[in-house]
């Protein structure tokens, strides 16, 4: 493949501040899987159906496939790996997908997390409907979505409980 | 990786010079959501993208004397939730708010989704309803046209590859307005047919009409016969009947892996006529997105939006 010219991407990344110079041709999910080696966000379709690499940048839920790394810029990016609980244990989400029976074969996971962390970040008591409507850029091939909007009930009920954090 | 240099000039001036060094011609990076779909099949490759996504020239959505401006490099998601689009241009609201998937919404722009003219666009078509200019920059000289004209047939505009949409603007007058499609589920859905339509009614008397219909021709289809059937009326359902069976003879859709063209057809007179008849016939109208799949028949789900008049 044609070498293209390095561009500098800085960027904070899950909090930690990213300083590199990286071929312009990356994708978001290509660096952040490739470069920052964070393999928690999946590539699936590679086209923006899916929704398995969503991640969220500046708090909005965006397909990091199709989202040039160097968009970044200046930007704040959330992955799966920068979620946290208290005292370092899972976030809210994470615990309530694992609780209510979410996860199964795992792979759409991260992105359906994350479109649900962009969607709590704006509207911290979601009606049903809204879960439905922020997830439904994401595909679960494995079985239903009820374990999954049932999930994110439950973490905005836990994240309002401590104060949306 | 994508086989692409991105440039990212700061300035609008920046995107000229940069256009210049491009020896082997450009694409302007915007959302990206079709540009790199695209890059990936080896379609349109360019060897540079130049970004305009953050450009201040091409953001902003203001509400001016006598117009309203949207910048095209604001998102969708910015359209939809802005207050100015809710009051002044409810179809391009409702297609907004119903456009692709959320994390799509916050990458696709109002100019991508024009510049990339897919038939089934449906920002662009209710772009097309609510009279849209397109303010055009080619190396710093600035028109107005039409956004319609800008659509020349599938993927196919009157734009150069110098082109660049900086904004769209529609004048400021309250009207009605639909967004109304036809869809495999009820979100992300690429259209099988959508309408726009977009009314002023004056002590009930159609007084201006725009009918728009997507994903039913080469390009986005205008009814004029069905809009002239309504106009100076005073409309009841029969006369909307009328005009949506016109809106059925107006379209030339084909078969593809989303629709076929006789069902697209039939659906192009039932969206036209549920759409008009929301605008036209309701005090306080919902506005329906309509979804069907051959198994399950026809669905209907209803928003409710104000009406904003004078």
């Amino acid at each position: 493949m044609k070498k293209t010219a390095a561009s500098m991407l800085k960027c904070a990344v899950n909090g930690v501040k990213v300083s590199r110079a990286i071929d312009s041709g990356l994708t978001l999910s290509d660096f952040l899987r490739g470069e920052l080696h964070l393999t928690g966000t999946k590539t699936g379709c590679n086209q923006g159906e899916c929704g398995a690499c969503v991640v969220v940048v500046d708090g909005k839920a965006v397909n990091s496939c199709l989202y040039m790394a160097v968009q970044a810029n200046g930007k704040k990016v959330i992955t799966i790996e920068g979620l946290k609980g208290k005292n370092g244990g899972p976030h809210p989400l994470v615990q309530a997908f694992a609780d209510e029976g979410a996860v199964q074969c795992g792979f759409c996971t991260p992105g359906m997390i994350m479109s649900a962390y962009a969607l709590l970040l704006a509207t911290p008591a979601p009606s049903r409907a809204e879960i439905k409507e922020a997830l439904s850029g994401n595909i679960c091939r494995c079985t239903g979505y009820e374990m999954i909007f049932s999930a994110v009930e439950k973490a905005a009920g836990l994240l309002r409980g401590r104060g949306g954090k | 990786m994508i086989p692409v240099t991105v440039v990212q000039p700061k300035k609008l001036s920046g995107v000229w010079s940069a256009a210049r060094a491009a020896k082997g011609g450009f694409k302007f990076l915007a959302g990206g959501t079709d540009l790199v779909i695209n890059a990936r099949h080896g379609k349109n490759a360019r060897r540079v993208w130049i970004d305009i996504s953050r450009l201040k020239e091409l953001k902003g959505i203001t509400e001016g004397r006598g117009k309203i401006r949207i910048g095209a490099a604001e998102t969708v998601a910015a359209v939809c939730s802005s207050p100015a689009v809710r009051k002044w241009l409810p179809a391009l609201a409702q297609a907004c708010r119903h456009f692709a998937s959320p994390p799509l919404r916050n990458m696709a722009t109002l100019g991508g989704n024009c510049a990339n003219a897919s038939p089934s666009a449906d920002a662009a078509c209710a772009l097309c309803a609510e009279q849209a200019a397109a303010v055009i920059s080619r190396a710093g000289k600035i028109r107005r046209v039409a956004a319609e004209s800008l659509f020349l047939g599938p993927k196919h505009t009157a734009l150069r590859p110098d082109d660049l949409i900086l904004a769209f603007e529609f004048p400021r007058r309250a009207h009605r307005g639909v967004f109304a499609k036809l869809g495999a589920r009820e979100s992300f859905a690429i259209s099988k047919v959508s309408a726009a339509v977009a009314a002023e009614l004056r002590n009930g008397v159609v007084c201006s009409l725009s009918i728009r219909l997507g994903a039913v021709g080469p390009k986005i289809v205008r009814p004029e016969s069905a809009e002239k059937l309504l106009l100076g009326l005073r409309p009841g359902a029969a006369a909307i009947a009328d005009a949506a069976r016109l809106c059925a003879v107006a379209v030339s859709p084909i078969d593809d892996v989303r629709s076929t063209a006789a069902y697209r057809r039939d659906m192009a007179r039932v969206i036209s006529k549920r759409a008009l008849e929301a605008v036209l016939l309701k005090t306080s109208y919902s506005y329906c997105v309509i979804n069907t799949t051959k198994a399950t028949g026809l669905h209907f789900s209803h928003e409710t939006h104000e009406i904003h008049e004078k």
